[in-house]
């Protein structure tokens, strides 16, 4: 496989720093790192600049970038997932006159080109998109995600950034962020509409604990009803996941929910309704009510 | 008086596209179009700004001649005018080549003091649109809006609040400034009855590749696009399983009880 000469890897999230720059090593055959307010995403790269933003966010960082996309010159930027990461990857792809691929959750390098294919239409149909060099690379949650080697990066340089000109910082509140490890985890647990109320929610997230299990659910769980944070959201465009074990309980299997949780090892559904549409792409399909089971089955472990 | 652009797409009802499974092509047909919805979210912010301020807003979107309807749609709530950018030269455009034609199409409406944007659309879901076009326009930008504090005419700028992934920030930004706008907070109101007979009266103001000032065909539809699509196919969804539906909770449970063992759970 031919190699892109150089690819800068632009983090604002320590977590996607190893997969990303690791990512970023198997493409190219330099590799530097942007590090914005996550001087632990400086691994797996010749040189890293540590930028900080004094809590502005990614958005002063947008300058800095920039400067290094000139003097680098690089065949491939490559960001994270998240909103800021998207926001960066548009301006990398501005800088360099060309659009973003993003939520690319797999790549293939082609001389002076590189293909990534997406989800799109809510996980109805995958799109393989392709850029010729500079090409900017906005990873998808499986790939930034992925399990990866870390080893520090020696050269390291410190930028202070600040919001460009015409734009200030006047206040800011902090929020307490959910680490979920949904990508990681070997066994998931996944709520769907079925679970109806946050008792349940709670006998359901103790019952997780019990076996150890993540906590996941879909859409609606989190954003129409609230009963779980949206960071437990698995789906097209929220967390991807690949676990030996997925109990769907009182999912219907709606396309969305399924283009996130489709790598799984077994998928087990629970569901009430016989004529869901979970039961035609899962292993096992249990007709039951979800608390019951799940009850009965937290009964027969204790 | 403040000059607001709103910039919206026609989407398809993604959840309604289905795909032909002996050909792998998207099935479109029939599946209603709508305007994207998170644009209706910036569409309620740019109104409430000029009902709190004054001004005027117009809507501007590229798309084909049916996307005249999602105008309207926002002509029924609040915008005052609405330009369709429509022509085969700009088919298969990406946000590169979208962006481009966009800003060259509004420059032709005036100067504009804020720009809103939804945070993505739809069906492509890139979430570029906002930034690539706060380059073109050379304005200050605020993705994730999820308040408009104040607009203060007199020096020229917003104060609004922006998600970050860990909180929220209060930036002042000098206009020009565009904006790309969270749903929470600007839920999309409903057309009054006066809206929407008034929204099917308006003109829409149309705009062919060969209106707009200063157009580069090379850098429009797929030769101004940097990606290009060469094929869409559908996901590969897990076969039909086992049916656990005999013997009821007992059986699904000693199923679970298999499973999580061989996961190593239990």
């Amino acid at each position: 496989m031919e190699k892109a000469k150089i690819c800068l890897a632009v983090i604002d999230d320590a977590g996607a720093a190893a997969p990303l720059t690791a990512l970023a090593g198997r493409l190219a055959g330099r590799v530097f790192v942007a590090a914005i307010d996550a001087p632990e995403a400086a691994v797996n790269a010749e040189k890293a600049w540590l930028i900080s933003t004094g809590g502005a966010g990614a958005a002063a960082a947008v300058g800095a970038v920039t400067r290094l996309l000139e003097e680098l010159a690089p065949e491939l930027v490559i960001t994270g997932a998240g909103r800021d990461s998207r926001m960066l990857a548009a301006h990398c792809a501005a800088a360099l006159r060309t659009s973003a691929l993003t939520d690319a959750d797999e790549l293939t390098p082609e001389p002076g080109a590189i293909a990534a294919r997406r989800l799109v239409y809510g996980g109805g149909a995958y799109k393989s998109v392709r850029a010729a060099y500079p090409a900017v690379i906005c990873a998808g949650p499986s790939l930034a995600g992925a399990a990866a080697e870390a080893a520090p990066c020696a050269v390291l340089e410190e930028i202070r950034a600040s919001l460009p000109e015409g734009m200030e910082l006047t206040g800011r509140a902090e929020k307490s962020v959910v680490k979920v490890g949904l990508g990681a985890a070997k066994i998931v647990l996944g709520l769907g509409r079925g679970v109806k109320d946050a008792a349940n929610v709670e006998r359901a997230a103790a019952f997780a604990a019990r076996i150890g299990a993540e906590l996941g659910c879909t859409r609606p769980v989190a954003e129409d009803e609230g009963l779980l944070p949206r960071e437990r959201y698995i789906g097209v465009s929220g967390a991807v996941i690949k676990p030996a074990l997925y109990i769907a309980a009182g999912i219907s299997g709606q396309i969305q929910h399924m283009a996130g949780v489709n790598s799984s090892g077994v998928i087990i559904a629970i569901n009430k309704d016989k004529q869901a549409a979970i039961f035609e792409n899962c292993d096992y399909g249990v007709v039951g009510d979800m608390m019951e089971v799940l009850d009965a089955l937290d009964e027969k472990l204790s | 008086m403040l000059n607001i652009l709103v910039c919206v797409k026609q989407v398809p009802d993604v959840d309604l596209v289905t795909m032909d499974p002996e050909t792998g092509n998207l099935v479109r047909e029939g599946v209603p179009s709508m305007l994207n919805p998170l644009d209706g979210n910036a569409l309620e912010a740019a109104v409430r700004v000029k009902e709190r301020y004054g001004g005027a807003v117009t809507v501007i979107t590229m798309g084909p001649p049916a996307a005249e309807s999602a105008l309207r749609e926002c002509l029924a709530v609040g915008a005052d005018r609405a330009v369709l950018v429509t022509g085969r030269p700009f088919g298969g455009a990406d946000t590169l080549s979208t962006s481009y034609v966009l800003e060259a199409a509004a420059r032709m409406e005036g100067r504009f003091d804020l720009i809103f944007c939804g945070k993505e659309s739809l069906d492509g879901a890139t979430g570029q649109m906002g930034p690539q076009l706060a380059e073109r326009f050379g304005a200050t930008q605020i993705t994730g809006s999820l308040l408009i504090d104040e607009v203060d005419i007199e020096r020229g700028c917003i104060t609004a609040r922006r998600e970050l992934e860990g909180g929220t920030a209060a930036v002042e930004a000098q206009l020009p400034c565009l904006l790309t706008v969270e749903k929470a907070n600007f839920p999309a109101r409903l057309p009054s009855l006066k809206g929407k007979m008034a929204a099917k009266r308006a003109q829409v103001k149309v705009y062919t590749e060969n209106d707009i000032d200063g157009l580069d065909p090379k850098r429009i539809g797929v030769p101004g696009s940097g990606t290009v699509v060469p094929e869409i196919y559908p996901p590969k969804l897990p076969e039909p399983g086992q049916m656990i539906d005999e013997g009821g909770v007992e059986a699904g449970v000693s199923k679970l009880l298999e499973l999580l063992s061989a996961a190593g759970a239990i």
